[in-house]
């Protein structure tokens, strides 16, 4: 019959799992909430602070401590310290309810901040605040989430503008000079297709350059024409009227 | 509306001589609004009941609510007087208009008040006694002071004197000297500071001309004193008040002495010797402890009243001092329980404060016609250009001249709701379409009616002249023909207009529903105004309506289109922009096509700036109503319709082929500092908001709208109050949407500095700032520098003329401009010593940045990268994309994403690497072949520069605001602490020759401004009032990294020194507002987060 005495039991609260697979092995630790994506980081340095218990488990909720032969063969090493950083590093954790606010929140804001700079009001040519943008989203229902990266969920956040157009947005246009040798035809049309410009060829000279707005979707492609045969200069990044 | 008959208004409006242009100034809550109600009560506007309580001439509802004034608004009051001719019987009638404006007191709304005094010609200063003079009361003495207004002091609530402090009669005579003595000595600062100057250019004046005279100015008449009669005793809210020359008409019977001497001794140090029974002054006195006669013969006899009606309440001392007074009170009211109307009822009747103040305003402040002429040149003198000025406008000006050519000066434009209009529009905006498409029909009716016979009659009808006639038989007729058809006619006209016959019926169908309209107009404000009868005035709204009809809109069509389009902003929403004019000279007639003079025009190029436009109404100003008027002669306040979309805030009317003089041309004494930024709560509304903040824009003198680069709608208000009314008219009249305000974002720069302390340079063998940049085959090796102050501030001065040849489309055009920057550039490069550290070659400028044309360079040498100077192309393949890569660096620096400003990268080589050496690269992941190897260039270019540039001390720089602010001496520590307490520092400070100010100059930092000038006013209870302006950016003085290292920091300011830090502050909040990693912990103990489900 097991007697179970409250000697040398340990309670753990407020514990935040970290997991780590390795070998087939699974490899527990206790940390505290809160605190595990500030050590990845690396804004909280003392590894004190984060753990709960310096020990590798096996199955923390058990109170099952890993044996040392599973580390020595997973690990390489029966050393605590460099197996708890790796775990940290590389394993899966549960995101707490700060950490995933704050994430959140970071997100949002850098998407609003792209948007709001990729982006004008078509009327004025000016930029729209991120209050805006905010507001415009907030109405479409779109939120960010936090498997993707933030400058996909914005270009994706500025189609959903641009398509439903609550209020009028379109992207910025961007100021480029493509110059290429007139030998260059083939390429020459291509680009022409993709900057929607009909002007003839202009004769005598040696070189074909075009200078004006394009679609900012377009620049990935015009880059991969060019690359070799001649050049491309972006002169703005984003047009946008600056006087007031 | 008025007792008087509007009629009556119109012919006095047209004898200068007879009319009066007062405001009422003062400190906030001194009285000014129940004063106008007693003068208003006087006119029978609103009931003497009322007076004092209704505050008639605060329409808005929050001005009700707060029970502040906020926006001037006028009012013409009649006022007769009887005068005693010598030698006849007959008393002379003497009639005068007299246009009073009643303006806010509050600091946020002084620009309504220099509005107004511009518009008049005296002022009535209202000062509460108990109170005495306050901060605004100082400004308003000193804006009539500029304005060369001349001042009459209404020594208000002196009922308080008794009922609150219980002064006896003999203290409140001592309280009101001194109140009238704190009045004088602030004018008298004001003649000593302009004493100073006349004597300042006067001694200037010696130097070159050993004849000038210095001329001394008599001060005796700018002083008030009671026995010049330019004081008035008055309590508004009982509705009294006196001022000596009347008491000395009360008395002359009663003491049997002469009204001229009695003037003279009623105020000041006299006394009536009891056993001769004669005046005697203080020399007679012989420490005899007598009474002034002011005591005995005036505040006793009030107090005597008060003390018997309010506290004693013995009902026959009142019925004796009613008879005493030989005044009629109702037996009701002295039966009443009320005391407070007892008493109002007797003093109102003994005293009327309305009686007291016009009497004043009419004795003792000019008529437009006296005081032009002596204005006018401290009007003129203002204005530039003065020297070319039509002379015969001068003249009329000078003289008021009914048949001169006209001149008129607009101080604001207010915006009126449409349906307060009293327009045959009004009724409600259906109404008004009804109308307006019948007007139409009516049109095409007329056209039709040429070719049709039938229409014959109408026509008739039509040309007649007499418009009653007119009316009544066109409704005769409409009655009949109406029973022939069924109506509802108006959505079908354009279906059948080409229907002759049929038209017709339909056309008399809509005028009879429109001459019922007109019908229900005149009930409406026959309701209001029995004494209308519309077959008599000549302002009945009616009438207007068939001029307008006559005006037939259609005939002038290119001309409306025009405007049109101009106008197009405003007609379109219920507001109706109308100027708030003064005509100076000339008959202003509504329908004249006449000049507009904006505020930047100059009589030296007299094609600028100039409009022209068509008075559509005009109206004379009535509290919250407006009269239409026909016409408007020289030296009255009046309201112009039809300048909407001409005039943005002020503005000059000139007759037209005038050479005008721009009366708008002096600057408002104010400017508004406070800055929001606003947002409609629902994002698909911003359209609205923006023309509502342009119809705000308009229509308030101290608003200013613009948009910022980040696209936020910034709105500048004068004060916090002033933001509240704005946000309010804008939720409610302009825009008609919910809006959200908030504090604008802020622009910070980043930029480095070469400190004594910095951590060691990364590669030391290279120098500080240098980095090298390996990819694919290429080593790229820059150094960044600071940058010389000198040259950034060159730069950043000089920065729409490098953006002019910068952009490259017109290179060859701006040839000139570039190689003139380009020298003027390399003589400051040559100047300054700091440059031989870098060798700069302004040959070897590559670009400039961010945008081309910022305060940062980018260089290399042996035209790597192109030159600016020289335009030639660079010899490397991707320049482009190092270039790309460096705008890109300094536009979002790697502080916070922030442009940065003052740096110099080098671009010191760049080798495409042997095989041998790449194979020497320790980096593992180095790949030999990038893809794409222009796209990546720009990104890894600009990581490298941002490398580079956090090798030196990072420096974050915040926006700063310069402030001007005048202060006295009394309240220069707290003007101090203030400033301190934001952040500021002082830069200058100097006292003001000849006044008892100081000018202080501070430099205070645009994100702790907020609420800046709302803290100075209240810490200095309003008599410093800051000026902010734009100035510039600053450094931090503190690296935003910098953490505690000795001990001794360790001790003092923990591991971190967060709080210590402002500029990681700052650096973190741009950061978190733009979702950029911070290095900050979520949390600061792990151990001590609580138990809970959610943490």
């Amino acid at each position: 019959m097991p007697i179970n005495q409250p000697s040398g039991q340990i309670k753990l609260t407020n514990v935040s799992l970290v997991r780590l697979k390795k070998a087939k092995k699974r490899f527990e630790i206790a940390c505290y909430q809160n605190k595990v994506q500030d050590f990845r980081k690396g804004v909280e340095k003392d590894l004190d602070e984060v753990l709960q218990i310096h020990q590798v488990f096996t199955n923390v909720s058990k109170g099952l401590v890993a044996p040392k032969d599973d580390l020595q063969k997973c690990f390489g090493t029966t050393e605590l310290d460099p197996i708890i950083e790796e775990i940290m590093k590389k394993g899966e954790i549960q995101l707490s309810e700060k950490e995933r606010q704050l994430m959140i929140n970071k997100i949002n804001n850098e998407l609003l901040t792209i948007v709001s700079a990729k982006c004008i009001n078509p009327k004025s040519k000016k930029r729209y605040p991120p209050t805006m943008i905010h507001k415009a989203l907030n109405e479409l229902k779109f939120s960010p989430v936090l498997n993707k990266s933030t400058k996909i969920q914005a270009l994706d956040a500025i189609k959903l503008l641009v398509s439903k157009q609550i209020i009028p947005i379109v992207r910025a246009k961007m100021r480029v000079k493509i110059s290429l040798n007139v030998a260059e035809i083939e390429t020459i049309d291509k680009i022409k297709i993709l900057i929607n410009d009909n002007s003839p060829q202009n004769n005598g000279e040696i070189n074909w350059i075009f200078n004006g707005l394009i679609d900012p979707v377009t620049y990935r492609d015009l880059v991969n024409l060019c690359d070799g045969k001649g050049t491309i200069q972006v002169l703005d990044m984003a047009v946008i009227d600056d006087s007031n | 509306m008025s007792r008087v008959d509007s009629s009556q208004f119109s012919r006095l409006q047209s004898d200068p001589s007879c009319i009066r242009n007062i405001c009422i100034v003062a400190h906030v809550d001194h009285g000014k609004t129940s004063l106008s109600d007693s003068l208003l009560a006087s006119n029978g506007i609103i009931s003497q009941r009322l007076a004092g309580k209704i505050r008639y001439l605060d329409s808005r509802p929050d001005e009700q609510l707060r029970g502040i004034t906020m926006e001037s608004s006028a009012i013409s009051l009649y006022f007769r007087i009887l005068r005693k001719q010598e030698g006849s019987a007959d008393s002379l009638v003497n009639e005068h208009l007299i246009n009073l404006i009643d303006s806010p007191g509050h600091i946020d709304f002084s620009s309504e008040v220099s509005a107004a005094s511009k518009l008049c010609d005296g002022a009535v200063v209202l000062v509460d006694v108990v109170e005495g003079v306050c901060s605004q009361t100082v400004t308003v003495l000193r804006q009539c002071w500029i304005e060369k207004l001349k001042p009459i002091l209404v020594l208000n609530k002196i009922d308080r004197l008794f009922t609150e402090l219980q002064l006896t009669a003999q203290e409140a005579h001592i309280h009101l000297s001194k109140v009238i003595e704190q009045a004088n000595s602030v004018i008298g600062s004001f003649f000593a500071g302009q004493r100073q100057l006349d004597d300042y250019s006067w001694r200037e004046q010696l130097e070159q001309n050993a004849s000038a005279e210095y001329v001394e100015k008599d001060d005796s008449d700018i002083y008030f004193d009671p026995s010049q009669n330019n004081v008035v005793f008055a309590s508004a809210i009982d509705g009294w008040g006196f001022n000596i020359s009347q008491l000395a008409k009360f008395y002359e019977q009663k003491l049997g002495a002469k009204r001229e001497n009695l003037q003279k001794v009623l105020w000041g140090d006299f006394f009536m010797d009891p056993k001769t029974k004669k005046i005697i002054n203080k020399k007679g006195l012989k420490n005899r402890s007598l009474k002034p006669l002011f005591v005995s013969l005036i505040m006793e006899n009030i107090w005597k009243i008060y003390e018997s009606v309010t506290i004693s309440k013995n009902s026959e001392s009142v019925e004796k001092i009613i008879k005493a007074l030989n005044i009629d009170v109702p037996a009701r009211d002295l039966r009443t329980k009320d005391e407070k109307q007892l008493l109002r009822r007797i003093m109102g009747q003994w005293l009327p404060v309305s009686t007291a103040v016009l009497l004043t305003v009419i004795e003792k402040l000019p008529s437009p016609k006296q005081s032009q002429k002596e204005r006018l040149d401290t009007i003129i003198a203002g204005a530039p250009g003065a020297e070319s000025i039509d002379t015969e406008l001068m003249d009329s000006m000078r003289s008021c001249d009914n048949d001169g050519p006209v001149s008129a000066y607009i101080s604001k434009m207010i915006s009126i709701p449409r349906e307060e209009l009293p327009l045959p529009l009004s009724e409600n905006h259906l109404h008004a379409d009804l109308i307006e498409r019948s007007r139409k029909a009516r049109n095409l009716a007329s056209k039709a009616a040429k070719h049709a016979e039938t229409l014959e009659r109408l026509n008739k009808i039509r040309s007649t002249n007499n418009q009653d006639v007119n009316k009544e038989q066109e409704e005769t007729d409409l009655y009949q023909r109406a029973k022939e058809t069924v109506a509802t006619p108006e959505l079908e006209v354009l279906e059948v207009k080409n229907h002759n016959q049929q038209m017709l019926s339909h056309t008399l169908n809509e005028a009879y529903l429109d001459s019922d309209f007109n019908n229900a107009e005149t009930d409406h404000d026959e309701g209001l105004v029995p004494q209308f009868t519309p077959s008599l005035d000549p302002n009945d709204p009616l009438a207007s309506m068939f001029e307008y009809e006559e005006e037939d809109p259609f005939e002038q069509t290119p001309i409306v289109t025009e405007e049109e389009l101009a106008d197009d902003l405003f007609d379109e929403s219920d507001e109706v922009l109308v100027g708030f004019a003064r005509v100076y000279s000339g008959m202003l007639r509504k329908g004249q096509e006449i000049t507009v003079l904006g505020p930047k025009y100059d009589p030296k190029m007299p094609t600028d700036n100039v409009q022209t436009a068509t008075i559509t109404d005009l109206y004379m100003f009535m509290g919250r109503e407006l009269v239409p008027l026909e016409v408007c002669p020289p030296g009255n306040i009046v309201g112009i319709r039809g300048l909407a979309g001409k005039i943005l805030k002020n503005g000059t009317l000139i007759e037209k082929g005038v050479h005008g003089v721009n009366l708008a041309g002096i600057p408002f004494q104010t400017t508004p500092i406070v800055r929001v930024a606003v947002e409609s709560t629902n994002p698909v509304e911003m359209s609205r908001l923006s023309r509502g903040l342009k119809l705000l824009n308009q229509a308030d003198p101290c608003v200013e709208t613009y948009v910022e680069d980040s696209g936020e709608h910034i709105l500048c208000t004068a004060g916090e109050l002033h933001l509240e009314r704005c946000l309010k008219d804008l939720r409610e009249r302009f825009a008609g949407i919910e809006i959200t305000s908030s504090e604008p974002a802020i622009p910070y720069r980043e930029t480095f500095l070469d400190t004594p302390d910095m951590n060691p340079p990364k590669h030391s063998e290279l120098g500080r700032g240098s980095c090298e940049l390996v990819l694919g085959p290429y080593k790229i090796s820059i150094q960044t520098i600071p940058l010389p102050d000198s040259i950034t501030q060159f730069l950043i001065t000089h920065e729409s003329e490098i953006r002019s040849f910068s952009s490259v489309k017109n290179a060859v055009d701006t040839k000139d401009v570039r190689l003139s920057f380009m020298r003027k550039f390399e003589k400051i490069c040559s100047n300054s010593e700091l440059t031989g550290r870098m060798n700069l070659c302004v040959s070897d400028i590559a670009s400039l940045g961010p945008k081309r044309s910022g305060p940062n360079i980018i260089s290399s040498q042996n035209n790597l990268l192109g030159s600016l100077s020289t335009c030639s192309s660079p010899t490397w393949e991707y320049s482009d994309s190092l270039l790309n890569g460096f705008q890109l660096a300094v536009s979002e620096g790697p502080l916070s994403k922030e442009p940065v400003q003052g740096m110099f990268v080098l671009v010191q080589s760049i080798k495409e690497m042997t095989e041998q050496e790449l194979d020497e690269i320790e980096n593992p992941q180095h790949q030999k072949n990038v893809l794409d190897i222009s796209g990546r260039l720009i990104t890894s270019f600009r990581d490298c520069v941002h490398e580079s540039f956090l090798d030196w001390s990072p420096r974050m720089m915040w926006a700063m605001y310069s402030c001007d602010i005048q202060t006295s001496v009394e309240v220069l520590g707290k003007v101090y602490a203030v400033v301190q307490q934001r952040r500021g520092k002082i830069v200058s400070e100097e006292m003001k020759e000849g006044t008892p100010f100081f000018q202080i100059e501070a430099h205070v930092p645009v994100i702790e401004a907020f609420g800046f000038s709302e803290d100075i006013r209240k810490r200095t209870s309003g008599s410093a009032q800051p000026q902010l302006v734009f100035a510039g950016f600053e450094c931090i003085d503190m690296d935003p990294f910098w953490v505690p290292t000795t001990e001794e920091e360790l001790e003092e300011l923990g591991d971190t020194a967060d709080k210590e830090n402002i500029a990681r502050k700052h650096m973190n909040a741009v950061r978190r507002r733009k979702g950029l990693f911070i290095n900050e912990k979520v949390i600061q103990n792990a151990e001590k987060q609580r138990t809970l489900k959610k943490n």
